[in-house]
């Protein structure tokens, strides 16, 4: 059940997208657009890390018997 | 092989982490952990069968189950506080790292009181009261 390295690359490829539009949305001088772009493109990151991480505890609390 | 699977995807990952630290420093702190997840999981597989070899080898030789139990869950607590302590450090806010190593110690000692008081019974037991 190896997780390939797919994420890593999924994540780095919104960071980047979202830092260009970024600073092309900054030159065309709508600052708020660039704010809002890049509070999206963390939230749509952060819930592609969540499952992974909910995913890596359930597998610790298996492997370590954790009854708490 | 595996580990050079390992080692390509921490070489990758911080390569992408350093690309993007200048733009998104917050994205890059996610690769990040995003990275740490996916080479926990690399780590999980053999532990899995250690575990389940101990416990069958415990099983067979009629060992005290209840330590055996402690021990894992303490190795899972500092496992853990491990994990979380290096991930805010490297985000650079060192106060809660330590904060968050306090917590996984009180823990393991929360986790190993049972343990700390069948070995005072026992040598209790050994006095000639």
């Amino acid at each position: 059940m190896y997780h390939d390295a797919s994420v890593l690359f999924q994540i780095a490829g919104i960071g980047i997208v979202v830092a260009m539009i970024h600073t092309i949305l900054k030159q065309m001088g709508k600052e708020e657009y660039a704010q809002f772009i890049t509070l999206i493109g963390f939230v749509i990151v952060l819930m592609i890390v969540m499952e992974n991480i909910a995913d890596l505890f359930q597998q610790i609390k298996s492997v370590f018997l954790f009854q708490g | 092989m595996l580990i050079v699977q390992i080692i390509l995807i921490g070489v990758i990952a911080s390569l992408l982490i350093t690309l993007l630290k200048s733009y998104q420093p917050t994205i890059a702190l996610v690769i990040m952990i995003a990275t740490t997840c996916l080479l926990f999981f690399f780590v999980l597989e053999p532990l899995k069968e250690i575990v389940n070899v101990i416990q069958s080898m415990a099983g067979q030789y009629q060992l005290d189950i209840v330590h055996l139990e402690t021990m894992f869950q303490i190795i899972g607590i500092a496992y853990l506080t491990e994990l979380g302590a290096q991930l805010t450090r490297d985000a650079g806010l060192s106060a809660i790292a330590s904060k968050i190593e306090l917590v996984g110690k009180v823990f393991i000692l929360i986790v190993s009181v049972p343990v700390l008081t069948a070995v005072i019974e026992a040598i209790i037991r050994f006095i000639p009261s």
